[in-house]
């Protein structure tokens, strides 16, 4: 009995203390670009004003925490600015400029709990975004600006999918690496309106349509019903990104434009140069079973300088036709020498996980070239050779895609050391990964490297098409 | 014995009411939250490769310095273990020897050696360790625009065959390409 007896009691207490917490415990909902979904956190009311635990707004503002305990003083670091609080203090020093909070810095539930008007009203004017408190709905929301991004629609045709986003004004986007049923569209510099934002419905081959606000940019990912391909448009006279979605390749689908004003600039495609990557010392990426990229992709480019030659009619130049060590530099000057009409630059790709395979295409980044231009003579510089290189690149991953079993991982534009000294457009293909036991075996097959051959041959034949045909360099 | 309860919850009763009157009067004496080092602690995200492909941006507690070289070290060198992917962007033994900032928005890392030796190469991977140090660097300290890599002190072409280096990184061109999942 008298053990029941103790029992009761220590419950009863329980039951007292939590509901005392809980009475002045309120959650509440933060909003940040990078989670434009509310996500809940604890918040507390003391004498009528909302607190925010010092922790969480540390989180929300990437600062740095400084504590001093015996003092009770907390410093939070926003970019170069110390923020002081002390507990018992509504005042709050920014460097040496003094700020009232009405409400003091205090403990409660463990914590160090700051008054909502700390991120409101002091750190606000520290941080790009604007930060604002609804008491009503509870919520703490960092905003980025105007919305740009306005509408997402998405219409099926006879042939595909179009999918356009509506802009306020003309903006750049990017179509990112992603897989065969996944695409994901980059706006830099977007802004979603808040009716964009979360997971929507999409039409024909799109299944849902999921826009995501991070800093900085927009992120518009398309799920589809299975495999398809895409291709993004930006398109100015209304503002708006256009995306065709295929199950196919689809001449009606509309292309990328590309500039059709360059028509004299625009010779033939006689002489090309393969790169076959790495060489002597340099073994580059190697599989499990020990098949060097050095050696697979030197094969690569002696079958398909054969099947240039032979199909084409092309004059074929290698930058190593042996088992030896060239320079990045060395083997781009040997093209511009050549003053080839093309370059590719083949290799086989590694990663951190066995799982992934699959083949991409490098082309060397446009602004890279253009902030050297005039000053380095090492660089072409040339932006119709940077859109040919693209254009090129798109082509041969069409033409792979035909005869490799993929995935695809699209194209990557980065500042690839062996693409940065051409002067003609140029691409650096990863025909597969070697970290990948059955791309390992595809790639020393010999059968396998005449298909990537193939596909190589196809494109090339398809670009000189392109250029005779148009001039410029749309497909 | 049934004295003996209403006792005891007598007690319990004045244990409540004593408890509320110290927590309402005041907040300061309820003992400090065992919080933070001296040196304090600082939230970063940091970004690894994902099996499939790409990188990801993860959030770590760090121990944060008096001065942010020490910061950035700390930083940089949580990319040496495995993220939620079981994966690391810098090769196991990777040391940061040395940080310098140029006060124009520039920073030197120079690692050892293993960065390039135990690299495991391919452009995917070699680009994959670039974005994971630069996006570390621009998404967690302000002002860094521009990220210059060394080795052992000396400049050089490539970590792994492909991703130029002759000129410092922009981290613009070189942030994560965050999926939106």
């Amino acid at each position: 009995m008298r053990r029941t007896d103790v029992l009761a009691g220590i419950a009863a207490l329980g039951i007292l203390a939590s509901a005392a917490l809980a009475q002045d415990r309120q959650p509440a909902w933060v909003m940040t670009p990078d989670h434009p979904a509310p996500r809940e956190i604890d918040a507390y009311r003391f004498d009528g004003v909302d607190y925010i635990d010092a922790n969480e707004v540390a989180r929300l503002f990437r600062a740095s925490k400084y504590w001093r305990a015996e003092l009770e003083k907390m410093v939070l670091k926003v970019g170069d600015t110390r923020v002081r609080l002390t507990v018992g203090s509504p005042y709050v020093f920014v460097e040496d400029q003094g700020a009232n909070l009405f409400a003091p810095v205090r403990w409660g539930d463990g914590r160090m709990l700051v008054p909502v008007r700390l991120a409101t009203d002091v750190l606000d004017e520290l941080v790009p975004e604007r930060v604002t408190w609804r008491t009503e709905a509870r919520q703490l929301r960092f905003d980025t600006g105007e919305p740009n991004l306005l509408a997402i629609e998405c219409e099926e045709r006879s042939n595909g999918t179009l999918v356009e986003v509506r802009l306020s004004q003309p903006l750049d986007a990017t179509l990112e690496p992603s897989n065969e049923d996944r695409f994901v569209v980059v706006v830099p510099d977007g802004v979603a309106s808040d009716a964009l934002l979360g997971l929507v419905r999409g039409a024909g081959l799109v299944d849902s349509v999921r826009t995501l606000q991070e800093p900085g940019r927009a992120v518009i990912t398309l799920h589809l019903g299975s495999a398809g391909s895409a291709r993004l448009v930006a398109r100015t006279t209304p503002p708006r990104l256009v995306l065709a979605i295929t199950e196919g390749v689809d001449e009606e689908i509309p292309a990328p434009e590309y500039d059709r004003g360059v028509v004299d600039q625009v010779p033939s495609v006689a002489r090309i140069v393969l790169d076959p990557g790495h060489g002597g010392a340099d073994r580059g990426a190697r599989s499990s079973s020990d098949v060097a990229e050095k050696d697979v992709t030197l094969a690569i480019a002696r079958v398909t300088r054969e099947l240039l030659r032979e199909r084409l009619g092309v004059e074929v130049e290698l930058t190593r036709d042996d088992d030896q060590f060239r320079s990045t530099q060395a083997r781009s000057e040997t093209a511009n020498r050549m003053k080839a009409d093309l370059f590719v630059s083949l290799h086989a790709d590694g990663w951190f996980h066995p799982s992934t395979s699959g083949f991409s295409i490098g082309v060397h980044r446009a602004e890279a070239e253009v902030s050297v231009a005039g000053i380095d003579a090492w660089g072409s510089h040339d932006p119709l050779a940077h859109e040919r290189s693209e254009f090129f690149a798109e082509l041969l991953l069409e033409r792979l895609s035909e005869t490799l079993p993929g995935p695809s991982h699209g194209v990557k534009l980065a500042d690839f050391a062996v693409l940065e000294g051409t002067t003609m457009p140029s691409v650096l293909l990863e025909c597969g990964f070697l970290t990948n036991s059955t791309d390992a075996s595809n790639l020393a097959d010999p059968g396998f490297q005449k298909k990537i051959a193939e596909g190589i041959v196809a494109a090339i034949a398809e670009y000189r098409n392109a250029l005779a045909e148009g001039g410029g360099t749309a497909p | 014995m049934k004295g003996a309860t209403v006792i005891m919850l007598a007690v319990l009763a004045g244990v409540a009411v004593l408890f509320f009157a110290l927590r309402r009067d005041d907040a300061a004496t309820v003992a400090p939250p065992t919080v933070g080092e001296p040196t304090g602690t600082r939230t970063v995200e940091l970004f690894f490769p994902r099996a499939g492909g790409g990188i990801a941006g993860e959030m770590r507690e760090v121990v944060a310095g008096e001065f942010v070289e020490e910061d950035v070290r700390r930083a940089i060198e949580e990319l040496v273990t495995a993220g939620e992917s079981g994966i690391a962007p810098l090769p196991p033994g990777t040391r940061l020897l040395n940080v310098y900032f140029d006060g124009e928005g520039e920073v030197t890392l120079n690692f050892s050696s293993d960065l390039r030796a135990n690299h495991p190469g391919g452009s995917d991977a070699e680009l994959a360790t670039i974005q994971c140090i630069v996006s570390t660097l621009g998404v967690n300290f302000p002002g860094v625009d521009r990220v210059r890599l060394l080795v052992e002190g000396e400049a050089v072409p490539t970590l792994a065959g492909h991703v130029s280096l002759r000129d410092a990184l922009h981290v613009r061109d070189y942030r994560e390409t965050r999926k939106a999942e």
